[in-house]
Formats: structure tokens, sequence, C-alpha cells
């Protein structure tokens, strides 16, 4: 079936517009499209979106994780193999991390991570046919804000919600960190982690980040307004 | 099977959470998951979810030769299967040690406990008896898969009916469904498992979801908590069919017995509410109501695969507290009745009937005549 941006699209649907796009100037192919012989076909079920100029890609519904160049991942040390720890980040097979590419890591001087750690780290090779590797440093060799997480509570969502509440225009953040002190990082592969002062706020914030996945932005406002409420106990 | 990696923070802060007397979702210690139960257009085949744990049941029959030694006596054979549309970690068409864990449980829940009369499944003595099959399909696994495939079989049990049977002289009859009502089969009692986890060998959780069960199952070396799951099953007698406890042994015999005493609640709580369905549902087909797994799915319409329930929940957050606002907006206008009733008359056969109590209309001017 041809398809026009904003439809609703199936694998197998034909984008001729993409085509005819893609013939006066470059285009650039996100997550769902696929270019064939024939044209570019869909390969992801979801809406069809374009940003100008010529980005397009399927938004569509998904918990798989797919490594993808750049992304910032949450991570499970899962095993340590010689000079190097698998971390299990949700994609069909576990990613590498050397334990050199931690900050201020040397051969004499290694970095302390033990099986079990969670780490938020960048997605340095993400191939299809390769194991995935991921570093936690940048390219200046400065950790930023990437590295072992402890504490807290890490929690799996769709990739939906991930970059639901990443996005700019997404009050929920905004309207949490104005109620009480936490600390969050999502990850591409749809896993949070959070830490908050107390248990109780842990599991609010946790509540708040699952609970805006299907409301809109004026519903997520009133509702972190709820969850405060609840939280101080003025509503039981 | 390729093992769930458990990070730290998540073991530490469910214990913390446990510890402090409360549970991730917000439920309180032995609060379980909601229940809900759904049939098939056939008899036998039902859909159970707890939670978000789903699990489809489909019981099946055939006519077979019985064994040497119970020459009166049908079969019943349980098989579970779990696939990877559960979850990632399983693997397709391979036998695990947790399949065949479940598949042994259930076992000895239903076929030892004997809570099918299989001398009711005798055709002809030591030639022809019936073997009911009951395949149970995992769809969904967040956590006990027991309790709800329990559920499910005996759902599915009960709501079997097989096809009737005549003998004359050395031939038999079966008979199709169009031809003579299908027979139910008999239970003598209603066995169902539930499942508890206990944390720091005191605390004991009903209905754990997955992160909770493989939390207490984890040993861990630094903090000696020992943990397991307990799995009871019991009929609604409040007696017990099967016991099995994995992880560390339990200590002093307070917790078995608070275990026990709660499972035998739970149990026939669970048991009237199959029953109830169960009653339910003959109803409707008796109204000729189609009823199939569609059902499930249509409802809600868009939002019908969100989670009722998030994992994550503060004990008095509601989940429609957030939209509520938008409900109030909406204008409560009904669709007009329908003047006529379509009612079943003669078997087979429906007529339309004008609603009792006329219409209101005539009525108000009655009154005001009479005034």
């Amino acid at each position: 079936m041809k398809v026009k941006v904003g439809d609703v699209v199936l694998p197998g649907d034909l984008c001729e517009e993409i085509v005819a796009a893609g013939e006066k100037s470059k285009v650039i192919l996100g997550p769902g499209l696929k270019k064939e012989v024939d044209g570019i076909y869909v390969s992801k079920a979801g809406t069809l979106r374009k940003r100008a100029p010529n980005t397009y890609w399927v938004d569509n519904y998904q918990k798989r994780y797919i490594p993808a160049r750049g992304e910032n991942v949450i991570g499970i040390v899962a095993q340590k193999a010689g000079d190097i720890f698998r971390v299990d980040v949700g994609g069909s097979c576990t990613a590498s991390l050397s334990y050199l590419s931690f900050e201020g890591a040397t051969k004499k001087n290694r970095p302390k991570v033990v099986i079990g750690d969670v780490v938020y780290a960048k997605m340095l090779v993400a191939s299809k046919d390769m194991e995935p590797e991921i570093v936690c440093v940048d390219s200046h060799g400065k950790k930023g804000r990437l590295g072992v997480l402890e504490d807290g509570f890490v929690f799996k969502c769709s990739l939906n919600l991930i970059r639901k509440i990443l996005n700019p225009d997404c009050p929920l953040i905004n309207s949490l960190k104005n109620q009480w002190p936490f600390e969050l990082a999502a990850g591409m592969n749809g896993r949070i982690w959070i830490k908050a002062n107390t248990l109780r706020e842990t599991i609010a914030l946790g509540n708040a980040i699952l609970g805006s996945e299907y409301l809109s932005n004026d519903e997520i406002k009133s509702m972190c307004t709820n969850i405060a409420g609840i939280l101080a106990g003025h509503i039981s | 099977m390729r093992d769930v990696f458990l990070s730290n923070c998540e073991k530490n802060f469910i214990n913390k959470v446990v510890v402090e007397g409360h549970r991730l979702d917000g439920r309180t210690y032995d609060e379980s998951r909601s229940l809900s139960i759904s049939f098939g257009s056939d008899y036998g085949s039902c859909m159970v979810s707890l939670g978000e744990t789903k699990v489809l049941a489909n019981v099946s029959c055939e006519v077979v030769q019985p064994k040497q030694i119970r020459p009166n006596e049908g079969t019943i054979y349980i098989n579970l299967e779990i696939s990877p549309m559960a979850a990632p970690q399983f693997e397709a068409n391979r036998q695990t040690e947790f399949s065949v864990y479940l598949n042994r449980l259930l076992e000895k829940c239903y076929k030892d406990s004997k809570c099918v009369d299989l001398e009711s499944l005798c055709i002809v003595v030591e030639e022809k008896v019936w073997s009911l099959r009951v395949d149970i399909k995992v769809l969904n696994h967040d956590g006990n898969i027991i309790e709800c495939a329990s559920i499910a079989t005996i759902t599915a049990l009960a709501h079997f009916r097989r096809p009737d049977v005549t003998r004359s002289g050395d031939s038999v009859i079966i008979h199709d469904i169009t031809e003579r009502d299908p027979i139910p089969t008999v239970l003598f009692h209603y066995p169902v498992c539930t499942t508890y986890a206990i944390f720091n060998n005191d605390v004991l959780l009903s209905d754990p979801n997955f992160l909770e069960e493989q939390v207490c199952t984890s040993f861990s070396e630094e903090s000696d908590t020992a943990g397991g799951l307990l799995v009871i099953g019991v009929n609604q007698y409040k007696e017990v069919c099967v016991m099995n406890l994995t992880g560390a042994a339990i200590q002093g015999t307070n917790l078995l017995n608070k275990a026990l005493s709660g499972a035998g609640d739970k149990c026939k709580e669970i048991v009237d509410m199959v029953k109830k369905a169960i009653v339910h549902d003959d109803t409707l087909r008796q109204k000729r109501t189609k009823i199939n797994f569609s059902d499930v799915i249509t409802q809600d319409h868009l939002l019908c695969l969100s989670k009722k329930d998030l994992s994550i929940k503060l004990k008095h957050y509601n989940i429609d507290d957030a939209v509520e606002n938008d409900e109030m907006d909406e204008d409560e206008s009904e669709p007009e009745p329908s003047k006529y009733d379509v009612v079943a008359s003669v078997p087979q056969t429906a007529e339309i009937q004008t609603k009792k109590g006329a219409s209101q209309w005539i009525e108000i001017s009655s009154d005001s005549e009479e005034d």
C-alpha cells in the first residue's frame, strides 16, 4: 500500500513520497524504513513521521532494544571476561565494555566494577553482525555523566516511554523536579535508573514515570501534583 | 534458557522495601494481583490473567485404550509450554528445568490429588476410555506462573464438556455436540496452587511478581537473608494437595502455619470466583451469546494493551485519578434504549417483543389523567 507522512503504516508499505524527495536532495532514513531496489519500504508498524528538511522515520511501540551507535544506555554487568566486562543491555546479545574505557583507568589502575553493577554507558559500536561495544568515557577521556550508578533502583519500560520523557516538550521531569529532589538516568534501551532520598520518594518517582506513558501533557502535570500530594500525605 | 541478569541495586532496593513493610507495586503482603478469567468459543478453553501474567489453557479429549493396571479409568495428561512469547529468556521447543518443574507441580496438583473422576471417563472396560489432555501455554511471564496456570487448568477442566457416547451392542457411537448435549467433567474437588515468596525467613509475600521471585530466590553472600518460594496447593475444603519449597529451608513452624492458613482462604476465594465465572459463562451460552477471546481485546479499543496496574506504584495512587477530570466533561447522554427486546422463545429461535412497561410518555399522561 502507498502511504504518506502521518499515516499509520505497516511493514511492507511502499512510500513513494520519500523516493520523490530523494531525487531532489539527500534523504535520511530513520528506524523502520528500508531502501530496496525498487523503492523505500516500511519495516515496522507505527506512524510515519517527517522532520524538515528530509528526515523520515517510523514512530513505533517497541520494548526490545536494538543497539544503535551513539545512544546512551543502561546496562547490568553480567560477567567479567579477561580485560572486558560483558554487559547486558537488553539487546539480542550482551555488549562488551573494556576496563580501559573508564575515566583514568590504566592497565595497573583498574576501575572498581563488580558483577551486578549498573553502568550508564554510550554505545560505541553497534553493527548488525558484531557484538556491540559500549564505553564509559567521551572522546576527551572524561566520564561526564557516564559510569557506574550506585544505589537507587532500575526498572524496565517501553522504548517509547524513554523517548517521551526525554522529549524537551514533555512536562514530566520539569513538574517533578519542583516537588522533591531526585536523580534519574534514562537509557535508550528501555531502562531507567532512579534515586531519591527515601524509598517512598523513589517509588513515587517510578510511579510517576510509568504512569505518564499514556497521558497527555496536561494530564501528566495534574498527575505529578497528585503524586506529590500523596507523598506529602494530603491525600490518603 | 538464558539467565536474567539482576542488578545489585534492584536486589537491595526490593529487600529494603520489603523489610520496611511495603511492596514495590503498592500491594500489602497478602494482597494478590487482579485475577481475570475469560473463555474461548469452545468448551474447555480459557485464558487467565493474574496481573500481567497471562496463561491460556485448552482441554481436549480423545478415545484411547486404558492402561492394563487400571482398565476402567480414563487418563489425564497435563502439558505446560513456555515459549519466547512469555519472556525473551525462554527458548522455543526446549524443555527447561523450569518448565519441567512447573509441569510436575501441576501433575501433582491435578493428577495425583485425584480431583478428576477418572472412572466416569470409561466407555468400554479394557477397550475404550476418554483421555483428557490439558494444554497450557504461557502467554506472558510476570512471576507466579504456577498459580496462574493452576487456575487456568482447573477452570478449563471444570468448563470442559466431552461428547456424549451411546453403546449399542459392540459399537460405540460418539455423538456430535449439535446432536446431543455434551457432558461436563466430574470434579471431586478444586485444588489451586498459590505461591508465597519468603524474604529474610519471616516475611511472606503472596502472589510475588517476577522481580520479587527473582530477588527472593537469588542468594547473596554478604547478607545471610534466607529466602525462597513456597508453592501450596489447597482445595476448597482447605485440604493440602501439593507443597513445594525452593530456596532456603524454613526455620520454625510459624511461617508455614501462616502460609497454610492464608493459602486455604485464598484458594476458597479463587475457587468461588472460578465457579462463578463458569456459571456466568454457562448462562451466556444458553442465551446463545457468542463468546470468544476477541472480547478480551476489543473492550477498551486503543489502550487495551496498556497496563491496568503499574509495576511501581504508591499505595494510595489510583490510576484513574489523573484522568478523572476528563471523564467528568463528557456529556452523560445515554444512547436511547431500544423499544424492542430480542427474547429466546422456542429452542433455537428468538422473537422480537416490545419492551414491557410500555413507553414512559403514555404513563405520565395516564398519571395526569388520574390527577
